[in-house]
């Protein structure tokens, strides 16, 4: 780990972040003897306040200041529906910016250093070189609990036809995206231009007849998800409990919560009604949101069970949302997320 | 000579006064040396797995 913290001498030559010193932007005592004299008052993540870079990229800090990966207003939009006017105001003030806020990537986060997770991170990305993008080494850190490793495989399972094609995450999600637009956009789904399969694969334009006609008899109807996702994903439970979380592998198709009509693959999030007990709030409002949401599974494959048989959905309904495959406790708002696939005539 | 002496010497004393050799003797002297690292770093403390988007 140690080699996280040496810099390229040929760096410091050729880049011209270096022209005007280390202090710059790490402040500290340059002339200190020793690593703690030399360390007083340094800055170990100067990129945290966003106008250490916006001296000379102001644009895009002024846009990334209202983007959501900066922001993580998501987080908190997205749970904000279960509390009430009070809680709110105990959430903010006791969790968000202690705890989930702690999820904000800084510029250096994707361009300088990986991001530490648990404490731990491997250091400077390419030895302190400005890097446009290395997404092993910063999306693989953040996002590593789930779309990560469902993408590449190791979650067990085939890996993502996309990453088999020698395809990283800046392949579908453009900068812009991360950077922002200077829209503080509420949610991920509300964001312009998000990745959208149909963006490469245009309906009308299948290869296999069956695959056009599938395409036609379920548009609007299932997502790209929906039949796509290839093996069950991680499912996480009990999380934020302080016993620790217990994810499991499940594939579970419902109804999507945001539209209540499109069938699509579910993930189970960690949000129970303990989960923010320890800070005085009991969620009120609980049950105004499911514990399942809508997760563009990282997990893609052209041919799977449901693309190869009708009968696997329309018969056998598995991966289906039921009561009894429910989570005990879990909110009421599930029940309006089951969904009873019509059978078919042949 | 006398003037080449007397330059030589102004611009060293404000060399001296920038950041330019300061950057020479200081942070990148002990960053760019990956032995030096190695004896300094200290592994940190695990608190916990609990980051991260998941």
């Amino acid at each position: 780990m140690y080699k996280g913290y040496v810099v390229d001498t040929a760096l410091i030559a050729k880049d011209r972040h270096f022209r005007m010193g280390c202090r710059l932007c790490h402040k500290g005592n340059e002339k200190g003897q020793g690593k703690e004299a030399a360390h007083k008052g340094m800055i170990k993540r100067p990129s945290d306040s966003l106008r250490t870079c916006g001296m000379c990229h102001k644009q895009i800090a002024d846009n990334y200041s209202k983007s959501l990966h900066y922001t993580t207003a998501g987080q908190r939009n997205g749970v904000m529906p279960r509390f009430s006017k009070d809680e709110l105001k105990t959430f903010d003030a006791k969790v968000f910016e202690q705890s989930c806020r702690s999820c904000h990537a800084s510029c250096g986060d994707c361009h300088v250093k990986a991001p530490a997770v648990g404490g731990i991170s491997v250091g400077l990305i390419q030895k302190h070189k400005f890097v446009k993008k290395d997404e092993g080494k910063t999306c693989a850190f953040c996002h590593g609990g789930r779309v990560y490793p469902e993408y590449t495989g190791e979650y067990g399972g085939s890996p993502d036809v996309h990453y088999q094609k020698g395809m990283t995450c800046m392949e579908c999600h453009k900068k812009t995206e991360f950077h922002g637009d200077g829209t503080a956009y509420a949610t991920k789904q509300a964001v312009k231009d998000r990745p959208s399969c149909r963006n490469c694969h245009k309906l009308g334009q299948e290869a296999k007849l069956t695959a056009r006609i599938s395409h036609q008899r379920h548009q609007g109807k299932v997502s790209c998800y929906g039949c796509h996702t290839a093996t069950p994903y991680r499912q996480c439970q009990d999380c934020h409990l302080g016993k620790g979380a217990a994810a499991r592998p499940a594939l579970i198709l419902g109804l999507n919560p945001r539209d209540k009509k499109t069938l699509t693959t579910l993930r189970l999030i960690p949000t129970v009604r303990e989960t923010f007990v320890k800070a005085g709030i009991k969620m009120e409002n609980f049950d105004a949101l499911p514990n399942y949401w809508d997760s563009p599974v990282h997990n893609i494959r052209k041919r799977t069970d449901r693309t190869r048989s009708c009968d696997v959905c329309h018969v056998e309904k598995a991966g289906f949302l039921g009561m009894d495959t429910m989570i005990r406790g879990g909110s009421k708002a599930n029940q309006g997320l089951i969904m009873t696939p019509k059978p078919i005539h042949k | 000579m006398k003037i080449i002496v007397v330059l030589s010497s102004f611009i060293f004393l404000f060399l001296l006064s920038t950041d330019v050799l300061a950057n020479a003797s200081s942070c990148v002297q002990c960053h760019t040396n990956e032995v030096l690292m190695k004896s300094l770093h200290k592994p940190p403390v695990i608190t916990g797995g609990e980051e991260g988007e998941g």
